[in-house]
């Protein structure tokens, strides 16, 4: 298959489940909604040293939000159940609950499955904290010094899938960071989707442990660095010299297969010489993005994969 | 199987009569004779709903009933679902101890509507007598769920002991709030004297200003969150003429009642803010 002349390789993405919230910030203004939304997602890239992988989903109008005020979607992702609430309730204590004019809403209303967030962290209020049931929905008014911080007392919890990738195989290294960076902008904004890297890029995707240290779970993928070539198996086609990758967390399969079609083809751009994804043989996920499919349309998940057998505690998901 | 159950009063009702028949659910598995037949209560004596009303359609969930009910109490009494929509005004304790579903009235509602109710939506497009969404006289609680619209104005008591829900005027009479346990009473307009009278940990908020009582002191102005979440709601719901300097403006807050727990408020807006 080609796109543009750029070679899409007939492979796939391998994703893994991941637990998922979202979190809908509202503030007085847009930048100070968008200011708490950074910080609650920073250090958040990838759940190999950062226990969670969360982003700005999207920026909300006034008329998108609970109480009509500016706002910000994040998606955050833990890799299970027990670690999402903890996550949660670090982050929106330590960054939004600090960030004057700001209110916490749970973004996934209709989710079953509900974790507490404002609940543990309504005791910041030294039981001055009261709680309202607004249409039928429990919030905690927690006083603060600049006047009531507002949080929804329970989020929803979703399934998601974290890992969807795809690697652009280019000539040059500008080539690569234009043709990514015009699938990050043909991506921002899709619903149900992050892009956890910085500017959701990643330049040091990595391969699952290390060929030769023991302790490390996640290594670089020597297979794609340029500067390997001569050295290692490699996997770069002749005439490419720089690579970067995008990694896609999402609320569901489709979510991520359209982000994906839509970044992959964006991203085909001269200069590009090939369009690849990450998969470990079946290994580590059993989410399949078959890139061939994805472009022709074809959005749905296929029957999942037989789960790997349970890895080592903590195991990460390579970039 | 009809869309919708259609009562039709044929002549004006001259004495008091009590219709707790008239519920959504009572109805939903009934035919068009059955329901004729359910019974009403005039005093101590026994008559039927056919006798009052021409009766259309038959096992629905959607009951509309057209005419003067001034004098019929108790219409949608401890409803549990479905829609009720009364094209007049009715007597008193309409929805009294609702559970769910949707009661409109196209017109004003006695003393007592929404008495102790706990859920579900009552919307009246007129004006509503005293202690709405109340307590019964010596019960311990009021409302404890769902929501409460008066478009018009509502009279004495509003809210009395109320435990939870919300509740909307567009004006209220005196002693709004008294002895509220919780909950919310939002007033768009005129607010009576003595607002929140011996008020534990509920909400009084004044669009239209208020009075302050002597049991409440002055906190801070500030512009209160979870004020902006419940009108925008309200207005989006319920096209209530909530404007945008209302939902993101400064109140200023009153606790009280001090001679209680003091966990209450009084939110009056600032209309120069």
């Amino acid at each position: 298959m080609r796109i543009n002349d750029v070679s899409i390789d007939d492979t796939f993405a391998e994703a893994f489940g991941m637990r998922g919230a979202r979190v809908i910030i509202t503030a007085r203004t847009l930048d100070w909604a968008r200011t708490a939304a950074l910080e609650m997602t920073g250090f958040a890239t990838s759940v190999i040293a950062c226990k969670c992988e969360a982003a700005v989903e999207r920026e909300l109008a006034p008329s998108d939000t609970p109480d009509s005020r500016p706002g910000v979607s994040v998606l955050l992702f833990t890799m299970d159940s027990d670690s999402l609430p903890r996550r949660l309730v670090e982050r929106i204590g330590q960054t939004v609950l600090t960030c004057p004019t700001t209110t916490a809403f749970d973004g996934l209303p209709d989710a079953p499955d509900r974790i507490l967030v404002g609940k543990p962290l309504r005791v910041f209020g030294d039981g001055f904290q009261s709680s309202k049931i607004i249409a039928g929905r429990r919030y905690w008014r927690i006083p603060v010094m600049e006047g009531e911080f507002l949080i929804e007392e329970s989020f929803g919890k979703v399934k998601g899938v974290g890992g969807g990738n795809f690697l652009i195989l280019a000539e040059h290294d500008e080539a690569a960071l234009d043709a990514a960076e015009a699938a990050v902008r043909a991506m921002r904004g899709m619903p149900g989707v992050i892009l956890p890297f910085p500017g959701g890029i990643v330049r040091s995707g990595s391969k699952v442990g290390s060929k030769r240290y023991r302790n490390m779970i996640a290594t670089t993928n020597d297979a794609f660095a340029p500067t390997l070539r001569a050295i290692t198996d490699t996997a770069l086609p002749d005439g490419v010299n720089a690579v970067l990758e995008i990694v896609l967390d999402g609320v569901d399969f489709t979510a991520i297969a359209a982000a994906m079609r839509a970044g992959i083809t964006a991203a085909c751009r001269p200069g590009v010489r090939g369009i690849t994804a990450g998969n470990y043989g079946g290994k580590l996920g059993p989410h399949h993005f078959h890139l061939h499919r994805i472009l022709n349309g074809d959005l749905t998940p296929l029957p999942p994969a037989p789960q790997p057998a349970p890895s080592a505690p903590g195991t990460p998901a390579p970039a | 199987m009809s869309d919708t159950i259609t009562l039709t009063l044929r002549s004006p009702v001259e004495r008091i009569v009590e219709a707790e028949c008239l519920v959504p659910s009572a109805l939903a598995s009934l035919g068009e004779r059955d329901i004729a037949h359910l019974p009403l209560w005039e005093g101590p004596n026994q008559m039927r709903v056919g006798d009052l009303f021409d009766v259309r359609g038959e096992r629905s969930a959607v009951l509309r009933i057209a005419g003067d009910l001034s004098l019929v109490d108790a219409v949608g009494a401890g409803m549990t679902g479905g829609e009720l929509t009364v094209d007049g005004t009715v007597g008193r304790y309409v929805a009294t101890r609702m559970s769910g579903g949707v009661v409109r009235i196209r017109g004003d509602a006695g003393y007592g509507a929404g008495l102790e109710m706990s859920g579900g939506v009552l919307d009246i497009h007129g004006n509503a007598g005293d202690r709405l969404g109340a307590a019964r006289l010596g019960a311990s609680r009021g409302m404890t769920g769902g929501e409460i619209i008066v478009r018009g104005a509502a009279g004495n008591e509003v809210g009395a002991r109320m435990r939870r829900g919300t509740i909307v005027c567009g004006q209220a009479g005196a002693r709004a709030a008294q002895a509220m346990i919780a909950g919310n009473v939002i007033i768009l307009g005129a607010l009576g004297d003595d607002p929140g009278p011996d008020n534990k940990r509920g909400s009084i908020v004044a669009l239209g200003g208020a009075r302050v009582p002597h049991g409440y002191r002055y906190a801070c102005t500030y512009r209160p969150p979870h004020v902006a979440l419940t009108l925008a709601l309200l207005r989006r719901r319920y096209a209530l003429p909530v404007t945008d300097a209302q939902i993101t403006g400064r109140y200023r807050r009153y606790s009280g009642d001090l001679a209680e727990l003091g966990k209450g408020e009084i939110l009056a807006w600032m209309t120069d803010a």
